[in-house]
């Protein structure tokens, strides 16, 4: 009797801390990777400082010159204009208003 | 003076400001198509059949046709026109198409008007549902950043969702959500009071509804984005015309997904704010063109639990050219 409950209490025991363990990790595993993914990284007008303990070393890929020289154009130019009415300077003046209030 | 300039999978858009209160813009298709002569007389009957069309001649006597052009030559020999890009970046293992996407991008920036003349062009943010080592934005900026200096700009970046904020969140005090549904991705942020706080894209839009499409009636992508773009159709409803029947059917699934990874993405998410008020969300891009997009996209965004108070859905006023246009204000700003 005694052994069967002792036997019963370990086996919820280690269930629950298991069960406990797997969603905590879970939690934690979908947060890394959300907030990695699409968290802004800065804005185009405050781009997001590197942080300065990390040091790293930049492995971008180089950049190869490309030469277009031996494209001969031969037919008309390249696209279609059009021409709108549309004063974007205004907004332009609105959005730079906001930046520097900031 | 400055210039905007989104650069698409299927479009290339440059804004720039003219004379007082009006915009010039200049749009060319994001495409080619090679035709390689065999036999010299072959050469002058092909160069005679592409007079009037845009095209260049390769230094090994091939003709690379470009832009809708392009399209239109492989339509007419039931093949499937070539992108420049695909899904938002340009490849480095693509040297022809590298090449060719410096072309187009020169001769549609043109000449700056001064030296060091201001360009912001668009790029899109890291996808969410697709690891590919071949998706290098870092590396797709470089290569725009390095031929617009060349041909003498001053050029930065700006994300494709954030710029596409700046166009049309004015009024709502740039706060609110957009989203750019391009031919290769689909590219979304959020923002509160002009700071963007949340940007993800999702790699499956316009291309994947031709390519699906395809697939299914045993058509050339080319054909089946030709009949989409030409073709009487509502997102959703059944069409006599089994392409575009299959078109509409692609284009429901397309926004169901999206908008629950929209979902998902913000459920729960740390850094969205608690905004005070229902959040306008802005559709633009040639996907969302077509009829019924705006409606069955609200519709979806309501049944999949999008999460955040929502005031409207509505359209960008000028979907093909609001992104440019963001460029060009980040521009004037920077």
């Amino acid at each position: 009797m005694m052994e069967s409950i002792v036997i019963t209490t370990s086996i919820l025991l280690y269930g629950t801390a298991f069960i406990v363990g797997f969603i905590i990790g879970r939690m934690t595993v979908n947060s890394v990777i959300s907030e990695y993914t699409i968290d802004a990284k800065g804005s185009f007008f405050k781009p997001e400082a590197k942080k300065s303990k990390y040091v790293e070393i930049d492995e971008k890929k180089f950049v190869t010159s490309i030469s277009i020289d031996s494209l001969e154009k031969k037919g008309k130019d390249l696209g279609t204009q059009t021409i709108v009415e549309d004063d974007v300077g205004s907004s332009a003046s609105k959005l730079a208003m906001l930046k520097k209030n900031k | 003076m400055a210039k905007g300039l989104d650069v698409g999978t299927s479009f290339i858009v440059l804004a720039e400001e003219g004379s007082k209160g009006k915009v010039t813009y200049k749009d060319f298709r994001d495409a080619f198509y090679i035709i390689k002569p065999t036999t010299p007389i072959a050469t002058k009957m092909i160069e005679k059949g592409l007079a009037g069309k845009t095209f260049v001649k390769d230094d090994d006597g091939s003709f690379i046709i470009l832009g809708k052009d392009a399209i239109e030559k492989a339509v007419e020999r039931n093949d499937s026109a070539k992108r420049p890009m695909y899904k938002g970046v340009v490849s480095s293992k693509e040297k022809d198409a590298r090449r060719i996407l410096t072309y187009i991008l020169k001769e549609v920036s043109g000449a700056p008007s001064e030296p060091g003349e201001k360009i912001v062009f668009c790029v899109p943010a890291q996808p969410v549902d697709q690891e590919d080592e071949d998706f290098d934005v870092g590396y797709h900026e470089d290569v725009i950043v390095k031929l617009l200096t060349e041909v003498g700009y001053s050029a930065r970046a700006i994300n494709e969702a954030e710029a596409l904020c700046y166009s049309e969140l004015e009024k709502d005090d740039y706060t609110g959500i957009t989203l750019s549904w391009g031919a290769g991705m689909v590219n979304v942020c959020v923002m509160l009071n002009g700071e963007p706080v949340v940007t993800f894209s999702t790699t499956k839009s316009g291309d994947w509804v031709d390519r699906m499409a395809a697939v299914a009636t045993g058509e050339p992508d080319s054909i089946v984005q030709a009949e989409k773009e030409n073709g009487d159709f509502t997102v959703g409803q059944p069409n006599d015309n089994q392409v575009l029947s299959a078109v509409a059917s692609y284009y429901d699934r397309l926004i169901d997904y999206t908008t629950k990874q929209l979902a998902a993405a913000m459920e729960g998410h740390k850094s969205i704010p608690k905004f005070k008020d229902p959040l306008p969300v802005v559709v633009a891009g040639g996907t969302s063109k077509a009829k019924g997009f705006v409606d069955l996209f609200a519709k979806k965004l309501e049944d999949n639990g999008f999460p955040l108070p929502v005031k409207e859905v509505r359209h960008a006023t000028d979907p093909l050219h609001a992104v440019s246009r963001g460029c060009l204000i980040a521009a004037q700003v920077m």
